[in-house]
This record gives C-alpha cells, sequence and structure tokens, in this order.
C-alpha cells in the first residue's frame, strides 16, 4: 500500500515540477518588465511601470499595438464567416469526401506557416497588393479558420438531431430554426472559435512577417525585431502586455466555455 | 442537401489564398532561370551548409518530440484522471502557456538562459561552472520542448480518457500489478495519442522560426531562419521556394505516413 501512496506522491511533485516551469519563463518576463532598472535584472530590484511608461511613450508600440488589434478583429469576423459554415457543411455531409474535406479544412495547421506566409507573400506581389490590415488579416485567416472549424464541429457533434428536427416538424423554417436551435446549442465552439481566432492573430509572427511592412507592423513581429537588436526592459514591458492579453481571452474562454472543454478534456466521466 | 453548399466560401478561399499561392511557389522553385529546371533543389542539396542545417532542423526535431514524449505521459495521466482536485489548476498552468505569444515565452528562456542569466547564476553559486545556454542547440530545444508540451500532453490525454475503466479493473482483478497494468493495457491503448502528438509537435518544431530565431540566433539557423533570410535579406525567390518545398515536403510526408497508419489503423479495428 505504501507503494502506491509514494507513486501517487511522485506523480504529484512531478506534475507540480512541471507546471511551475511551465509558468516560469512567463513569470520572468512579467517580473523583468516591472524593474527600475536600465537594463534587464532579474530578480528586479524594485517595483517601478517606467518602462511600460517608455511603450506608451514610444513612436513604434502604440501604432503597433493598434495595428494587432484591428488585424485581430479582422481576422475574427473572417474566420467565423467562411468556419462557421464550414462547420455546419461538414456535419450535415457524410463519407469519404467529406472526411476528405475535413482535413484539407484543417490543414493550414500542418504546413509550416512559414510557408503559407511566403506564399501569400508571392500572391499579393503578383497582385500589386500593397501590405494594409486587411492583407495580413486575410493571410492569419488561414490559420485561424482551421480552429473556428474544429471548435464549431465540436460543438455541434453535442448537439442532439432531434431538437432541429422537432422544430422543423412544428413549422420553423431553416434560417429560423438555426438562429434559435442549433446558434444557441453551438455558442461554446462560436466563443471558442472567435478568441482562438483572436489569440492566434495576435501571437502570430510566422505570416505576417512576410505580410507587414513599416507602415503595417503587428506588435509580435515589432517586438521580435526589436529582441534581435536591444535589450532593454521596454522588450520585456510589450511581451508582458502580450501575455497579460492571452492571459485575459484565455480566463474569458474559461468563463465562456470551460478551459477543459476547450482542450478537449473532459470534465466528468459517467460511471 | 443544400447545407453541403455551406463549405463552399470556404473552399474558395483556400483555394485563392492557400492553394493557388502554394502552387505560385513550387512554380518560382522550379523555374530559377525562367525555364524549368531543378537547380534550386540541387544547389540547396548539394551545398554542405546547408544540408547542415537540414540536419540540425531534423535531428533537434526529433530530440524535441522524443522529450516531450516522455515528459509529458504522466501529465496526461493526470489530467486524465477527473477525480482529481486541482485538475483545473494544472490545466492553466500547463496548457494555457501554449496561447502565450511564443516571442514572449522564447524572451523568457532569453532572461533564463543568457550569459548573466538565473541559470548560468545559479550554476555558479553552486561551482558548476560558468556557462550559459543561450545561441546554443540545447537551448533551442528546451524552449522548444516549453513551447510545445501542452500539444503532447492533450492527444495523450485524450487518448488516456477513451481507455474504458473497466479494462484496468478486468487486469486487476485478474491479478496484474501496476506495472504490467502499465505497459501492457495503458500504453498500448495511448499509442494513437502519442502519435498523433508526435507527429504534431515534429512538425511544429521543425518549422518554427520564432523560438530559433531568438534563442539560437543567426549562428545556429534551422530551416525557416533559411527562408526567411533567403527570401526577405537576400530576395532569391527561387531558392527561397526552394527551401520552403524542402521544409514542406519533409513535414508532409511525416503527416501523410501517419494519415496513412492512422487509416490502415482503423481499417484494421473494423469488426
Amino acid at each position: 500500500m505504501s507503494g502506491a501512496r509514494i507513486r501517487e506522491w511522485l506523480l504529484r511533485c512531478y506534475v507540480a515540477a512541471v507546471a511551475v516551469l511551465m509558468l516560469l519563463p512567463i513569470a520572468v518576463v512579467l517580473l523583468t518588465s516591472l524593474t527600475p532598472a536600465a537594463y534587464i535584472s532579474f530578480p528586479p530590484g524594485g517595483l517601478s511601470l517606467r518602462w511600460y511608461m517608455a511603450v506608451a511613450s514610444a513612436d513604434e508600440w502604440v501604432p503597433s499595438f493598434l495595428t494587432s488589434l484591428q488585424v485581430g478583429a479582422i481576422v475574427i469576423v473572417c474566420a467565423l464567416s467562411i468556419g462557421v459554415p464550414a462547420a455546419l457543411g461538414l456535419h450535415a455531409a457524410t463519407g469519404r469526401f467529406a472526411t476528405a474535406l475535413q482535413t484539407f479544412f484543417l490543414s493550414p495547421l500542418m504546413i509550416p506557416s512559414l510557408v503559407i506566409g511566403l506564399a501569400i507573400l508571392r500572391f499579393y506581389e503578383s497582385l500589386a497588393l500593397p501590405a494594409s490590415d486587411l492583407s495580413v488579416a486575410l493571410g492569419q485567416t488561414m490559420i485561424a479558420t482551421p480552429y473556428v472549424v474544429r471548435f464549431v464541429l465540436a460543438g455541434l457533434a453535442g448537439v442532439d438531431s432531434g431538437l432541429t428536427r422537432a422544430a422543423r416538424i412544428l413549422g420553423s423554417g431553416p434560417i429560423r430554426t438555426f438562429v434559435k436551435i442549433t446558434l444557441p446549442l453551438i455558442r461554446h465552439g462560436l466563443i471558442a472559435g472567435a478568441l482562438f481566432s483572436f489569440i492566434v492573430s495576435i501571437d502570430d509572427v510566422n505570416i505576417a512577417l512576410f505580410l507587414s511592412d513599416v507602415h503595417v507592423t503587428p506588435l509580435s513581429v515589432q517586438l521580435l525585431g526589436y529582441l534581435q537588436q536591444s535589450a532593454d526592459p521596454q522588450g520585456a514591458a510589450v511581451a508582458s502586455l502580450l501575455v497579460i492579453i492571452a492571459f485575459v481571452l484565455i480566463f474569458v474562454c474559461d468563463r465562456l466555455a470551460g478551459i477543459d472543454w476547450l482542450f478537449g478534456i473532459r470534465k466528468t466521466t459517467v460511471s | 442537401m443544400t447545407s453541403r453548399g455551406l463549405v463552399l466560401p470556404a473552399l474558395a478561399a483556400y483555394i485563392v489564398l492557400l492553394l493557388w499561392p502554394l502552387a505560385g511557389v513550387f512554380w518560382t522553385s522550379i523555374t530559377p532561370d525562367g525555364f524549368v529546371g531543378l537547380s534550386a533543389y540541387t544547389r540547396f542539396l548539394s551545398d554542405g551548409w546547408f544540408l547542415s542545417v537540414l540536419r540540425r532542423t531534423v535531428v533537434l526535431s526529433l530530440i524535441t518530440t522524443a522529450l516531450t514524449l516522455v515528459l509529458s505521459f504522466p501529465i496526461a495521466l493526470y489530467l486524465s484522471q477527473t477525480w482529481r482536485r486541482g485538475r483545473t489548476l494544472v490545466t492553466f498552468a500547463i496548457i494555457a502557456p501554449m496561447l502565450v505569444s511564443a516571442v514572449a515565452r522564447s524572451y523568457g528562456w532569453i532572461i533564463i538562459l543568457g550569459p548573466a542569466g538565473i541559470l548560468s547564476r545559479c550554476l555558479a553559486a553552486l561551482g558548476l561552472g560558468s556557462g550559459h545556454l543561450l545561441y546554443t542547440e540545447t537551448g533551442i530545444v528546451i524552449a522548444s520542448v516549453h513551447l510545445l508540451l501542452p500539444l503532447m500532453v492533450l492527444p495523450i490525454a485524450g487518448s488516456l480518457q477513451q481507455i474504458d475503466p473497466s479494462l484496468i479493473r478486468a487486469a486487476q482483478i485478474l491479478g496484474a500489478g501496476v506495472t504490467r497494468i502499465l505497459f501492457r493495457v495503458t500504453l498500448p491503448m495511448c499509442i494513437p495519442g502519442m502519435t498523433a502528438g508526435a507527429v504534431i509537435v515534429f512538425c511544429m518544431c521543425a518549422s518554427s522560426f520564432v523560438t530559433p530565431a531568438l534563442i539560437g540566433g543567426p549562428t545556429i539557423p534551422m530551416m525557416s531562419f533559411v527562408i526567411y533570410q533567403q527570401a526577405i535579406q537576400l530576395i532569391d525567390w527561387p531558392f527561397a521556394s526552394a527551401a520552403a518545398f524542402i521544409l514542406l515536403a519533409a513535414t508532409a510526408s511525416v503527416t501523410l505516413a501517419y494519415l496513412f497508419w492512422a487509416g490502415t489503423r482503423r481499417a484494421g479495428a473494423r469488426p
């Protein structure tokens, strides 16, 4: 019996250690951004917001931040408007063709996104299309749509088809049935898809690196360029902003859809 | 059925923004001098330096995949046991960092692994020398494992949750010990999840740009860095396109082999 207890204790220690290690780099960035010193020092000698002030007053960060927000908003709209119908169509269809199509819609996740970025850049160049919020967002839509398709399909899998059939039999039209029955039932998938689209967009470097220019530079691309040249805590302050945005969105996702559901881990077992 | 037509907008977007641009890049790669020829590919594959980059990419991705596989299993086991208290907290700590910008997380590792970083000062304090891991292959592997661990944990946890608890109970009743159940029941049942996770982690690691660029720097480049450098800094489109397709071929062959394996496995499992 004590052997089982030792194993249990070892497992708990191991999981706790990995959890700490997973959060460590993120915590280090957050703490470094609060340093009052002019150089990267860890642990910080004190606490100050001077680097956040520096970021807010610098010419390069604020426009980048706004670009990221706008691009992220466009990505949400584009990814939902093609991903949600695609998931509904896939859910209705069956057979080999539907399976192949689903694999195709999820495939951008398996293609190196840098290659997608290069390809779309060449495509835009052939059309002489200049960089804009929209052009960057369209590129990122290709890596955000798979998440929307996946989450909405997962949501649809949980919908009892008897409910929509009942609504149709009772005289509700297809659009009304969708708005009144299906949409509320798959809202978790929709919310998760929208928030993931935004997170994918704001975290993306590989595609935006190719599609952005000096006038349209999302925050993560600007930050990567900054970190490759400078080493002051200003970079840590910007990185912390990205961390904070991500954690706020994860928290919202958890409240609205449940973090277990989001990552496909079942909450309770039926026994 | 009209609902199948719902996939058309997504299909159109994927053709215009994914297939057509990728076909364009492929065309660029095989027409380096204005006519069809493989000189861009032969230049890559006959150059010792470029081959060493390809080899490094494959080797570091394999090491990262193996490490995440070993490290993930106990965590997946923990997360799949729904009776555990604090499971949401562990999910949050281990899985949620997946959604934090890779730039911010890599920056955390720069601060930890750098010359005046936390790790080197700890080592110095313990009298274990004065090395540091920034700009080393070990550093790239550490940061990549941190980046990709959640992508391995999730499919394994999914597999573990598929296991019928009565199988474990049956094995216990028939007198199998904990170790025996682990190796004869639990691990074999996890193979689908482990394979899926390994394929995802390998492909993501081989195509990652941010982490090797920040942790490895320009002195130990990986494939994605070479593609970026050839495209943006040297503006050698045919060569960048050829490098992109070599990377794509490497990741796609792993993915297709997996899909084929999963397909035959599913066909074999049918009664």
